[in-house]
C-alpha cells in the first residue's frame, strides 16, 4: 500500500538511464513485441523505482564548493545556478571542477502524493 | 511457435484442457494449452462457454469459466438487456457457489466478473453493494424494485451468513482494487466514479456491521476481511479524496484502532493505520490523534514498545515500532513544540528507539527506521527555524535536548561490536551496518545546522573521556562521528580549540604504540580523522609533525596502510608550503619504506604522490628538479627490473620468494607458486607507471591558474629537459613492450593528461613534439583512448603555453587520427573510434578550421563522408560526436578568405546533404534520445544559410523519407515552424512533435 497512492516524479526519464530505456521500449513497440500500454506501465514503474533507489541504495555521496550565481523557488522548485564549482568525491577524495552547474531540486514528495 | 493442440469441440474435452492447464505441465504445453483456450474464449461461443463451465463441478472449470465471462465484458459491448442477463446469472452463479462447496477462488473469481460488468455497465446496476447484499440474503438477483419495502440495509446485512458476508467484502474491496486504477480525470469516467461513491454508505454498513457491531458480538474472520476491504477503499479514496468517501472512512479509525488490541486482527489493522498515517496524513483529524495518543500511553502499547526496546524484532513488534514512527512523522510539527508535553514523551519514545537491544540491522531491525525519521524531524527542524515564514511556530526554542539524545543514542549503537561477533556477520549485515554509519554521519551533520559547536564539542569530551577510560569501540564511534562533521565544521578559534584537545591529547601517543594499545579499526578511523582535517593542520602546524610521524609510522601495517596513506596525501598536499623544508625527510623515509619491501601499490602511489605535491611547491628550481630526479631514480628500479624479466624467454619462471615479485603483486594475490618472467614484467610495469601517474599529479599546481596569461613563458632548464627525455624514453619503453595491455595504455595517457593543464613549465609538461611522437607511435590496443588523449592534448595546446605550435603539432596529428579513421572497415565498426576521431577532428573544426580545411581534399571528402555516415548510423555516441561535428562546421568561420570561401562552398555542397540526413532522423528513424543533439546543427543551419529552409523542404519531400504518417502540409508546417523559431529552444519541442507524428499516436506514451 505504500506507494499506492503516490505520484513518482518524470524527471528522471530524461536521465541517461531513463533516455536508453525510453528507447529500448521504442524498439520494442517498433517490433511489435509490445504495446504502448506496457510501454507506459514500464516507466511508470521506472519513475517509482529510481525514486525509491536513489533515495533508499545510493550511499555514494560528494561534497562540493561554489559561488552562488542565481537561485529561485518558483512552483515548488529550486534552481541553483553555480559557477566555479568544484566536487570532491567521498570515494578516494578525487577532486572535479567545472565552469557552471545548474541544481534542480523538487520536494521528495511530489505536490499531491498524499492528498 | 505452431500450436499442435487441436482445438476441442466437446465440453469434456474443454474440462481436460483446463485440468491439464493447472497441473505440472512443459511451459510449451501450457502456453499452447493457454493459447487454445484464449481462442476459445474469444469466440462467439466463449459465453455459451463459460456457462456451461460454471455449471460443471471441480473449482478449475468454475474458475476458468468465470475467467471466460471476464475475458468477454472486457472485450465485447452488449446492450443493456443482455447485459442485465449476463449481471442475473453472475449473481445467480454467486449465490450457487456459496451453497454448493466450491472453493475461495471461484467466489473471488466471480466477485471478480461482477466488478468487470459494473466497470463496463455501472449504469444498468448503479447501487451495486445494496442490491447484491439482498440478492445473497435471497439467494436470487434482485432489482431494485423488488428490495423496496423490505428490510432495512442494516438489518439485512446482519442476517447474512458469514460466508455471504465475506462475498460482499470480496466483492466491495476488488469495486475499490478495480476502480482506482480507472483514470479519475477522463471524461467518460466520471459518471462510473460518481456511481462508486454513491455506494459508499452501503459499503460503510457493511464494514460496519463487521467492525461496529450492534450487539457487541464480533466474528474475526469478517472483521480481518472487513479491514482488507477498507484498505481498498482507502487507497482509492486516497486518489479521489471526495468528501462523503472521507468522512465514511474517517468513522472507522476508533473502530480499526480498537482491532489493534485483538492479536488476530493486529497485524492487517496495523499495516492499514501505518500506511495512512505515512501516505495521507490528512485524513486524521484532531480527534483521531487525541485517540491514537490514548492508544501509544496504554499499557497494551507500553508493553509492546518495552518488548521492541528489549530486543523482541519478531514482524509484530517491528511493525509497532514503524506504526510510531508514522504517527511520529504525521504529528512532526506538534512534536517540535516543546512546550506539548504529551507530544514531547511520544518523541522521547521514539528517541528510545535507536537504543533497542542489539546491533544495527544484523539484530536491531529498528534502529534504521527509527534514524530516517529522526533525520528527517531534524531537517524540518532546521527549515522551520531558519525559514523565513509569515507565521512563526508557536515554540520558542527547538526541541534541542531530544535531538541530543538521538545523537548520543546513535553514537552508541555505531559502536562496532567485538571482532569474533563481527566476522560472525554474513556481508549484508555487514553493509547494512555500514549504511547504518553513514545514515548517522547524515543525521549528525543536519543536527550540526542547528546545533553548531556544542555537537563538536560533544565528541571532543567524548574522545578525551573514551581515551582516559582506554574505551576503544567509543573511540572509533566518537572519532567516526567526528569525522563525518568536518565538512561542516568552518573556521574559528572556537573550533580548533576544541580540536585541539583531542589532536593535543595523548592519542597520537598511544596510536603509535601499536594494536597492542587499541585495536586496528579504532586505529583505522583515528588515521582516517586526521585526513578529515586536514584544514586543521594547516592552521596548527606544531601538531603537523607528530601527525605525520605517526602516519609514516603506520603506513608499513597493511591494516592501516590505506588509511594513513590517504591522511598523508591529504596533509601533504593541504600543508604542502609548510613541509617544503622536510622534502629531504619525506624522501627518506620514502626510500626506506620501500626498502622494507611490503608497501600496499595504492599506499605507495599515495605516499610518492604527497611527496611529488611538496616537491610542487618548492621554489628553488634546482631542489625541485633534484627531488624530482631522485623521486624518478625510485621509479626508474622498478622499470630496470621489469626490463630484465621481460628479457627473458617465455617460458622462464620466478620464484615466488623474489624479492621483486613482492612488487609486482599485492600482499593478498601473492602467488604460492613461481609466476612467468613476463607477467612479473607487466606487474611492474604498472606498478612503476602508476607511481609516475601518482607524481604527475602531485606535481600539478593546485589552484588552476589564469589560462589567458600572456606573460613570457619561463625558460625550460637543461635539468628539466633531460627529466623529460628520461620520462618519455620510460614511457616509450614500456609502450613498445606492453602497449597491448589496456591498465598499461591508459595509465600512460593519464601520465601525458596531467601535463596539458598546466600553464607553467614542469617535469611533466612535454614539449608538444615529444607528445606528438609518442601518441603518433604503433600501439597494440585502445587505440580509441589514445585518440581521445590527442583531443585533450589539441585543446591544451590553444590555452597554454605552447600556442605557436599548434599548427605544426595538428598538421601531425591531424592526419593521423583521419588516417585511423580510413582504416576502419565501416565507421560503425569501432564506435568508441569513430567517436573520439570525430571529436578530435571537430575540435581542430572549431578552433583552427584553416588547419583542417588544407588538408587535401580527397581526405576532406572522407572526413564528411564519414561524418554523414556516422550522422546516418545507429551507433548512439558517434552519432552524438557527427551531430556536434556538424553544428561546428556549419558555424565555422575564419579571418582567412581563401579558408572562409572554402568553408562556404563546403556547405553549399553538404547543405542538402546535411538537411536530407536530418530529416531523415528526425522524420522517425533516429532514436527519441537522439533528437536534441540532432536539433543542435538543425537550429545552426536554419540561422545561418538562406537556403536552409528550401533543403529542407526538398528533404521532406524525398521519396525516401522514412514516414507516410505526416501530410504535405505537416511538412510544411514544420519548415515554417523551424524557420519561424530562428534556431531558438523551443525549436527542440517542435522537432520532439514532429519525430512523434512521424512515428505515430504509439510512441506518443512518454512525453
Amino acid at each position: 500500500m505504500a506507494t499506492g497512492g503516490q505520484n513518482f516524479y518524470e524527471l528522471y526519464r530524461r536521465s541517461s538511464i531513463g533516455g536508453a530505456l525510453t528507447d529500448t521500449l521504442d524498439d520494442l513497440i517498433t517490433q511489435n513485441n509490445i504495446d504502448p500500454q506496457l510501454a507506459m506501465k514500464v516507466l511508470a514503474n521506472f519513475d517509482r523505482a529510481i525514486a525509491e533507489v536513489l533515495q533508499d541504495k545510493v550511499r555514494s555521496r560528494l561534497t562540493f564548493k561554489a559561488n552562488l550565481d542565481t537561485y529561485r523557488f518558483c512552483d515548488e522548485v529550486w534552481t541553483f545556478q553555480l559557477k566555479d564549482v568544484t566536487f570532491k568525491m567521498d570515494n578516494g577524495g578525487q577532486v572535479v571542477s567545472t565552469d557552471r552547474v545548474k541544481i534542480v531540486s523538487c520536494s521528495a514528495k511530489p505536490a499531491g502524493a498524499a492528498a | 511457435m505452431e500450436n499442435k493442440i487441436p482445438v476441442p469441440t466437446t465440453l469434456p474435452e474443454v474440462e481436460h484442457l483446463i485440468n491439464e492447464l493447472y497441473k505440472p505441465n512443459p511451459p510449451e504445453t501450457i502456453a499452447h494449452i493457454q493459447e487454445t483456450l484464449q481462442r476459445l474464449q474469444k469466440s462467439p461461443q466463449g459465453w455459451q462457454l463459460a456457462q456451461s463451465l460454471l455449471a460443471r463441478p471441480g473449482d478449475n472449470i468454475k474458475f476458468f469459466g468465470a475467467l471466460t465471462i471476464i475475458v468477454k465484458l472486457n472485450t465485447e459491448r452488449l446492450s443493456d438487456s443482455d447485459a442485465l442477463s449476463v449481471l442475473q446469472n453472475l449473481i445467480t452463479w454467486l449465490v450457487h457457489s456459496l451453497g454448493d462447496g466450491s472453493g475461495v477462488i471461484v467466489i473471488r473469481k466471480l466477485c471478480s466478473a461482477l466488478v468487470a460488468y459494473y466497470i463496463h455497465y455501472s449504469h444498468t446496476w448503479s447501487k451495486c453493494i445494496h442490491l447484491l447484499i439482498y440478492s445473497l440474503d435471497r439467494n436470487a438477483a434482485v432489482s431494485i424494485e423488488e428490495v423496496e419495502g423490505s428490510l432495512p440495509l442494516e438489518q439485512t446485512i446482519r442476517e447474512l451468513d458469514t460466508q455471504k458476508f465475506l462475498a460482499a467484502c470480496w466483492f466491495a474491496a476488488a469495486l475499490a482494487e478495480e476502480i482506482e486504477k480507472v483514470d479519475t480525470k477522463a471524461t467518460k469516467h466520471i459518471s462510473l466514479h460518481e456511481r462508486v461513491h454513491d455506494n459508499a454508505n452501503d459499503v460503510a454498513a457493511l464494514m460496519a456491521s463487521a467492525l461496529m457491531p450492534p450487539d457487541g458480538v464480533s466474528n474475526i474472520a469478517s472483521q480481518r476481511e472487513a479491514i482488507n476491504c477498507l484498505q481498498a477503499w482507502f487507497l482509492y479514496a486516497q486518489r479521489t479524496p471526495k468528501l462523503p468517501l472521507v468522512r465514511m472512512l474517517q468513522a472507522f479509525v476508533q473502530p480499526m484502532t480498537n482491532c489493534l488490541l485483538v492479536e488476530e486482527l493486529y497485524e492487517t489493522t496495523v499495516e492499514l493505520l501505518t500506511d495512512t498515517l505515512n501516505n495521507w496524513q490528512q485524513f486524521f483529524c484532531r480527534e483521531h490523534i487525541d485517540s491514537l495518543y490514548v492508544l501509544f500511553e496504554s499499557e497494551w502499547a507500553r508493553q509492546r514498545y518495552h518488548d521492541l526496546v528489549a530486543g523482541d524484532f519478531d514482524f509484530d513488534a517491528v511493525q509497532f515500532g514503524l506504526f510510531m514512527l508514522a504517527f511520529g512523522d504525521a504529528q512532526m510539527v506538534e512534536m517540535m513544540d516543546t512546550t506539548d508535553t504529551r507530544a514531547q514523551a511520544f518523541l522521547g519514545g521514539l528517541a528510545g528507539l535507536l537504543v533497542a537491544q542489539g546491533y544495527p540491522v544484523a539484530e536491531d531491525k529498528i534502529f534504521v527506521p527509527a534514524l530516517e525519521f529522526w533525520s528527517a524531524f531534524v531537517e524540518n527542524l532546521v527549515d522551520t527555524v531558519y525559514s523565513e515564514s509569515t507565521n512563526p511556530p508557536p515554540w520558542d526554542k527547538p526541541p534541542l535536548s531530544q535531538v541530543m539524545q538521538a545523537v548520543s543514542y546513535s553514537w552508541q549503537k555505531i559502536q562496532f561490536p567485538p571482532q569474533e561477533l563481527y566476522n560472525s556477520w554474513d556481508s549484508t549485515d555487514k553493509a547494512g551496518f555500514g549504511d547504518a554509519r553513514k545514515d548517522v554521519a547524515d543525521f549528525l551533520q543536519a543536527v550540526y545546522t542547528i546545533s553548531g559547536l556544542p555537537l563538536i564539542s560533544l565528541f571532543v569530551n567524548l574522545t578525551l573521556r573514551a581515551l582516559r577510560n582506554s574505551a576503544w569501540a567509543e573511540l572509533e564511534a566518537t572519532c567516526f562521528c567526528l569525522g563525518a562533521l568536518s565538512d561542516c565544521v568552518s573556521e574559528g578559534n572556537s573550533y580548533d580549540d576544541a580540536l585541539t584537545k583531542v589532536f593535543g591529547s595523548s592519542l597520537f601517543d598511544l596510536l603509535r604504540q601499536g594494536q597492542g594499545v587499541i585495536p586496528v579499526r579504532a586505529r583505522q578511523t583515528c588515521l582516517y580523522l586526521i585526513e578529515r582535517y586536514s584544514e586543521y593542520f594547516v592552521r596548527h602546524a606544531e601538531y603537523l609533525p607528530a601527525a605525520l610521524n605517526l602516519l609514516f609510522s603506520a603506513v608499513g601495517d597493511r591494516h592501516l596502510a590505506l588509511p594513513s596513506s590517504k591522511s598523508i596525501f591529504t596533509l601533504c598536499s593541504s600543508c604542502r608550503r609548510l613541509l617544503t623544508t622536510e622534502i629531504d625527510a619525506f624522501l627518506e623515509q620514502y626510500s626506506s619504506l620501500r626498502a622494507n619491501g611490503e608497501l600496499d601499490p595504492l599506499a605507495e602511489e599515495r605516499v610518492i604522490g604527497a611527496i611529488a605535491a611538496i616537491v610542487q611547491s618548492l621554489s628553488n628550481e634546482e631542489h625541485k628538479l633534484n627531488a624530482v630526479k631522485r623521486l624518478l631514480n625510485m621509479v626508474a628500479v622498478d622499470v630496470t627490473a621489469c626490463l630484465q624479466f621481460k628479457s627473458l624467454q617465455d617460458s622462464a619462471l620466478i620464484n615466488q620468494n623474489d624479492p621483486m615479485i613482492l612488487r609486482a603483486f599485492d600482499i593478498s594475490q601473492g602467488p604460492a607458486s613461481p609466476v612467468l618472467a613476463h607477467e612479473v614484467a607487466l606487474q611492474l610495469a604498472i606498478r612503476a607507471l602508476r607511481c609516475l601517474c601518482s607524481v604527475a599529479k602531485g606535481l600539478q599546481a593546485p589552484v588552476d591558474l589564469d589560462s589567458d596569461d600572456e606573460s613570457t613563458p619561463m625558460p625550460i632548464s637543461p635539468d628539466l629537459e633531460r627529466i623529460h627525455a628520461d620520462v618519455i624514453g620510460i614511457l616509450v619503453q614500456l609502450k613498445n613492450l606492453f602497449s597491448s595491455n589496456a591498465e598499461v595504455v591508459d595509465v600512460i595517457c593519464t601520465i601525458l593528461r596531467a601535463g596539458f593543464s598546466e600553464t607553467e613549465p614542469g617535469p611533466f609538461v612535454f614539449p608538444p613534439h615529444m607528445v606528438t611522437e609518442l601518441i603518433v607511435s604503433d600501439w597494440q590496443g585502445r587505440i580509441a583512448t589514445i585518440v581521445n588523449t590527442a583531443s585533450a592534448f589539441a585543446s591544451s595546446l590553444n590555452a597554454g603555453r605552447y600556442r605557436q605550435h599548434v599548427v605544426q603539432t595538428l598538421g601531425t596529428l591531424l592526419p593521423w587520427v583521419l588516417n585511423l579513421l580510413h582504416q576502419l572497415p565501416h565507421p560503425e565498426a569501432d564506435p568508441e573510434l569513430s567517436q573520439y576521431g570525430i571529436e578530435f577532428a571537430q575540435r581542430v573544426l572549431s578552433k583552427r578550421p584553416d588547419v583542417l580545411m588544407s588538408q587535401p581534399s580527397n581526405v576532406l571528402e572522407f572526413l564528411f563522408a564519414f561524418a554523414m555516415k556516422l550522422l546516418n548510423g545507429n551507433e548512439p555516441l558517434p552519432k552524438a560526436a557527427a551531430a556536434e561535428f556538424w553544428t561546428t562546421f556549419i558555424v565555422a568561420k575564419s579571418d582567412d578568405p581563401n579558408v572562409h570561401a572554402t568553408l562556404n562552398n563546403a556547405i553549399s555542397h553538404f547543405g542538402p546533404l546535411l538537411s536530407q540526413s536530418l530529416m531523415q532522423n528526425i522524420g522517425g528513424k533516429a532514436s527519441r534520445s537522439d533528437l536534441d543533439k540532432l536539433s543542435d546543427p538543425l537550429k545552426k543551419l536554419i540561422v545561418q544559410h538562406v537556403y536552409a529552409s528550401k533543403w529542407l523542404e526538398a528533404a521532406l519531400n524525398d521519396p525516401g523519407f522514412p514516414s507516410d504518417k505526416v501530410s504535405p502540409q505537416d511538412k510544411a508546417l514544420f519548415v515554417k515552424k523551424l524557420v519561424s523559431l530562428r534556431g531558438g529552444r523551443a525549436t527542440n519541442q517542435v522537432v520532439r512533435d514532429f519525430w512523434l507524428a512521424c512515428r505515430g499516436s504509439n510512441f506518443a506514451y512518454a512525453s
